[in-house]
């Protein structure tokens, strides 16, 4: 599942490679587009060439279809997906001194190293510039750091901002390039001043925009959202694995632990905070994400070790159950009714299955697990080599 | 090739960039940018000219923080690489590589290397506080549906074909 690098598919090292490579694509298609060249860049402000509107709109359409069928297919985790953050007025502002830059310099950063490494002595100019405004920027951010982090309105997508479903926007967005297409080239047929080099008939637009009106329709009707483990309703949960859920008992996970037989594994999914306060002895934390990456794969593959997953109630548990028989691991357990359960086993000294846990002496063995435990909740603290390191790569993104 | 130095059909180019940055999207979990590749420029600059100066700054304090071993091992700077390659390598094989002034027939060359200078300083500026820039924001944004990606778009755009009008003779 993508994206590779997020789960550890791809090497960060290498990571640095394929931006080299995916650089050398989009300068190579850039290029391809005429986007070397100010004169055609700008020409979408004074209509008399829309190629950037063209291959902007087409590349945003595309990419995004792309994301949507790539999500609901299973094949990206879109939560680790950089999702540009929204911060309200600084995108405006920085937005319009943009837009000057650009009718002032006829480039934008991505079309300036493109030009500049065809030869244009503009565009090497303009890249002199950027260079002094970013210094200019870092030289000015203290003042301005209040406005820069002013109105965050965090990841929000732009479906969300207007209450509409994600299919909805996406195929009205489909439309609108549609028609902004064929408006402009009607435009463009008319305005005669500007730089015009000269174009062999686009032939493949009426397929293109057919095909694209077709994805579109096939969006729209394409449920919201693939149901996740994470986002199944109880109900859905419980039908889902047909009771099929393999059980150990609080008892036995508890003789396992006095015993020191370590046939069990505990994972614990409640929340750091709830884990740091107290958690099952040897317990690890995990995420359910972390369940389907490779590093927690691993840990939960264990050669002698059956992972039993625990929640404060079995909800969360049997998620985790799930996600890891999806993932092809058939030896993991739910601890039944969860760390409460255990909680309360130990607290109330009763134990369903007593004549199992007597020891050879005759005593009481929760008696005994309870000062073995020696705590006040007689559940232990997590110790620090417990945590599992598991490097979830969040990327940073932007320019 | 006859036709090599024909630009290539616009839908196709958008159709092959929007494959790129799913691609990039797949693998990477991010988008496609520019602008930070200067970013990382500038403050590798002011590390070596000014390291005092660098180690008190709270903005490159801030990118040195992200970028432990050196501020030039950046993802978007060697994407930037590669575009630059990318870019010579479809100009010469479209006979396209040439050292050129380019400019609006009514503009001055004084005029022209103003503009560039400028235009060039605020974007690199625009696109600090915008959070990146056309590529950066606008379109990879537009791609994963942020809001910010579709209002950077807009106030790009809109401002542009404003300020458009009111320097119309730089270009036509």
């Amino acid at each position: 599942m993508g994206p590779l690098v997020s789960f550890g598919i791809i090497g960060q090292e290498f990571n640095y490679i394929i931006a080299l490579l995916i650089g050398i694509a989009f300068g190579f298609i850039l290029e391809q587009a005429g986007f070397s060249t100010s004169k055609k860049l700008v020409g979408v402000f004074y209509g008399y060439d829309f190629v950037v509107l063209r291959v902007f709109f087409t590349a945003a359409a595309t990419a995004l279809i792309g994301l949507i069928i790539f999500d609901y297919l299973g094949l990206i985790d879109m939560s680790f997906i950089y999702i540009n953050p929204t911060f309200l007025q600084p995108a405006i502002v920085g937005g319009i001194i943009m837009g000057f830059g650009f009718i002032l310099g006829g480039f934008c950063p991505g079309t300036s190293l493109v030009a500049a490494a065809t030869g244009k002595i503009d565009a090497m100019l303009f890249i002199a510039g950027s260079l002094v405004g970013i210094f200019a920027f870092g030289e000015m951010y203290p003042a301005i750091s209040d406005f820069y982090y002013s109105t965050n309105l965090g990841g929000i997508f732009v479906y969300d901002s207007l209450g509409i479903s994600r299919g909805l926007f996406a195929s009205g967005l489909a439309i609108v390039a549609i028609v902004a297409f064929i408006l402009t080239s009607k435009i463009e047929e008319k305005v005669k001043y500007g730089y015009k080099p000269e174009h062999p008939k686009y032939k493949m637009a009426i397929p293109a925009i057919a095909v694209g009106f077709a994805a579109a329709i096939v969006i729209l009707f394409l449920p919201e959202k693939r149901e996740s483990v994470e986002t199944l309703s109880a109900q859905e949960l419980e039908s889902t694995l047909q009771n099929e859920v393999k059980y150990v008992t609080p008892e036995e996970l508890a003789y396992d632990i006095y015993y020191k037989n370590a046939k069990f594994l505990p994972i614990d999914l409640r929340e750091e905070e709830q884990f740091k306060k107290y958690c099952i002895t040897g317990a690890t934390r995990m995420t359910l994400k972390e369940i389907s990456l490779t590093t927690g794969k691993v840990m939960l593959q264990h050669p002698n070790k059956r992972p039993v997953f625990y929640s404060a109630d079995e909800d969360m548990a049997k998620r985790a159950f799930l996600l890891a028989q999806k993932e092809g691991m058939d030896n993991v357990y739910v601890l039944k009714g969860g760390i409460d359960a255990y909680k309360n086993m130990l607290q109330t000294q009763t134990v369903a299955h007593k004549a199992a846990f007597i020891g050879a002496n005759g005593d009481d063995f929760v008696t005994r697990l309870a000062n073995y435990l020696k705590s006040d909740t007689t559940l232990t603290k997590p110790q620090e080599r417990q945590k599992v390191e598991v490097k979830v790569v969040k990327v940073k993104g932007g320019c | 090739m006859k036709n090599s130095n024909y630009f290539m059909n616009p839908y196709f180019a958008g159709f092959l960039l929007g494959l790129v940055l799913l691609a990039s999207f797949y693998l990477t979990g991010r988008g496609l940018g520019a602008s930070g590749a200067v970013k990382s420029v500038v403050v590798t600059m002011v590390e070596e000219v000014a390291p005092n100066h660098a180690a008190e700054g709270d903005y490159y304090k801030k990118y040195s923080e992200s970028h432990p071993e050196s501020p030039l091992k950046d993802w978007l700077l060697f994407l930037a690489v590669g575009v630059v390659i990318g870019g010579f390598v479809s100009g010469s094989r479209a006979e396209r590589i040439a050292f050129k002034f380019e400019k609006g027939e009514r503009a001055s060359n004084a005029i022209r290397v103003v503009g560039a200078l400028a235009g060039g300083a605020l974007f690199g500026f625009g696109a600090q506080l915008g959070r990146g820039c056309t590529s950066g924001a606008a379109l990879s944004g537009m791609a994963v549906l942020s809001t910010a990606g579709f209002i950077t778009m807009l106030a790009i755009f809109g401002s542009g074909f404003v300020f458009a009008y009111f320097f119309r003779k730089l270009w036509i």
